[in-house]
């Protein structure tokens, strides 16, 4: 139950039995092969909610999706919290840990969203002595996201620079979230393929696809909210063939549908999958 | 390491989330910088609306995120686990100088009684002994481990808004899990059943006659028959609620 591939589902709450049964659906394409969940929310939880997490872990392969780490922050890493992830991890055979190039945490206070790291050489080299801090305590690699953000914060290099510098530096790899490059190319003018283009993708070990709001002419937001749009899938099949073979995640975490909405994203999502990777067998 | 112009404009973007203000944060695009006190006031709003439902409509909407508000500014907030930042407003709220305290006697109760239930059902799975039905005062016993026992001054628990603060007293209750169903449910208790309860949790022995004994003794009650009847009795009934077992 350990072996992380195809496609897969955000384990929600909301959704919790739904995604339990789907372990028994018998189509291929309609049923996510793992999923993912944020340990913060399942780590010291007992009772009802224990006993929905145990269900997932039989019947599904899991992968993890940290919110807490803040690894840009100015702060010192929460070196306790860090073994109680490691500790999480190892119970339950969870082979990915992903984080959010960003920071969550600052002048020792918790503000439970992502803020943008400053795009600069310095901050290159603290969170790279702090990814391999992590690395070394997790014993794993660490997968890092790029993230979607509303303001550049005193930039001196380019987004796509800071994001390959400390992959390749630190020995990480990277969690590629297609909705986030499509958010940030509108948000901040530029060209989404340049930027992909522009990243390490041998490192790329993970991806994330999600849907989004359009608040104004110039500003998304990455909500995870709405369906994944028809540009985004169309970016995700122009980037898999400059790709490795790896899990893709569909994160829905607001508003959630029913889950045969849900379950026609993971279809479409294999379905161009299958076109690059030809690994998922779908039903003609 | 970081230089400081890197770290200060990481600290004025937080402090922005926190506090609105924008002062010296000219390294950002600012007509966007709303977006993230925005998100950041939501989460907070949401996760403590979520905690605290009956709070929120006894304050109102606009009291309840005026108090939201005010704990994010002014609180360093320390969990990792943001289902568990809530019961970081209680320590605010009970803090010596806090207007909301002195405004509303209340508060620190109520937000404790509403976030007991989310504790409760949250609370980390232990190995249990095996347990049995109560049917003799020889073999120990053991508590529902998931549980709290508290002593309320307002009744809050089961009177309306308006009359808690014309009927202050002490109104232990205690607030368990189900251990089969996980279902948080809550028991008015007497005094004795308070501090019986307690003895049991605290008596090595976890022996009914020690632990009665203690219990009466501490309240200067002298044991007699009915006395074991009645409280015998008291316990299987909580035995029935899965409060109380042998073991």
């Amino acid at each position: 139950m350990n072996k992380i591939r195809g496609v897969g589902l955000g384990f929600r709450r909301d959704i919790a039995d739904e995604t339990i049964a789907l372990s028994k659906e018998s189509n291929p394409i309609l049923k996510p092969d793992f999923v993912e969940l944020a340990p913060e929310n399942w780590i010291d939880m007992g009772g009802y909610w224990r006993d929905k997490l145990e269900q997932i872990a039989a019947n599904f392969p899991i992968s993890a999706h940290g919110l807490s780490l803040s690894i840009g922050s100015p702060d010192e890493l929460d070196i306790p919290f860090l073994k109680k992830i490691k500790s999480f991890l190892n119970e339950f055979n969870i082979q990915i840990y992903s984080e959010h190039l960003s920071y969550s945490k600052c002048d020792n206070a918790h503000l439970y969203d992502l803020l943008p790291i400053p795009f600069t050489e310095d901050a290159v080299n603290h969170v790279i002595e702090r990814i391999k801090q992590v690395q070394d305590i997790l014993e794993m690699h660490l997968v890092i996201e790029n993230v979607s953000y509303y303001t550049p914060l005193a930039p001196k290099i380019s987004e796509s620079e800071f994001i390959k510098e400390i992959v390749t530096r630190s020995g990480c790899k990277m969690l590629l979230d297609i909705n986030n490059v499509y958010v940030n190319a509108f948000n901040h003018n530029y060209n989404e393929h340049n930027f992909i283009d522009n990243l390490p993708l041998n490192e790329v070990a993970y991806m994330h696809i999600a849907g989004h709001d359009k608040i104004s002419d110039d500003l998304i937001i990455d909500t995870h909210g709405q369906p994944i749009i028809e540009p985004v899938y169309d970016l995700l099949n122009w980037s898999l063939p400059k790709l490795p073979e790896v899990p893709i995640l569909l994160e829905r975490d607001f508003n959630i549908p029913n889950m045969e909405s849900l379950q026609k994203e993971i279809q479409q999502i294999k379905e161009i999958t299958s076109k690059h990777w030809n690994k998922i067998k779908v039903n003609a | 390491m970081l230089k400081e112009t890197t770290s200060l404009a990481q600290q004025k973007l937080a402090n922005y989330t926190r506090t609105g203000d924008s002062t010296g944060l000219t390294e950002a695009r600012l007509e966007r910088i709303p977006q993230y006190r925005r998100l950041v006031y939501n989460v907070i709003k949401d996760i403590l609306g979520q905690a605290f439902p009956i709070t929120k409509k006894i304050l109102g909407n606009e009291d309840f995120f005026n108090l939201c508000n005010d704990f994010f500014k002014e609180h360093n907030c320390k969990n990792t686990q943001v289902w568990k930042m809530p019961k970081e407003l209680i320590d605010y709220v009970n803090d010596e100088n806090s207007a909301y305290k002195l405004a509303h006697t209340f508060l620190p109760e109520l937000l404790l009684f509403e976030w007991l239930e989310i504790e409760i059902h949250t609370m980390t799975n232990i190995e249990l002994p095996k347990l049995y039905k109560i049917d003799s005062i020889a073999q120990p016993y053991f508590v529902n481990p998931y549980h709290k026992l508290i002593v309320l001054q307002h009744p809050l628990h089961n009177k309306p808004f308006k009359q808690w603060n014309t009927n202050l007293g002490q109104y232990p209750i205690l607030i368990y899990r189900n251990l089969r169903t996980h279902k948080v449910h809550f028991e008015e208790l007497s005094i004795f059943g308070y501090l019986f309860l307690s003895e049991l949790q605290s008596n090595s022995t976890r022996l009914f006659e020690s632990t009665l004994v203690n219990t009466l003794s501490a309240q200067n009650v002298a044991i007699t028959d009915a006395q074991i009847l009645s409280s015998l009795a008291w316990l299987k009934e909580l035995n029935k609620k899965g409060i109380v077992f042998s073991v």
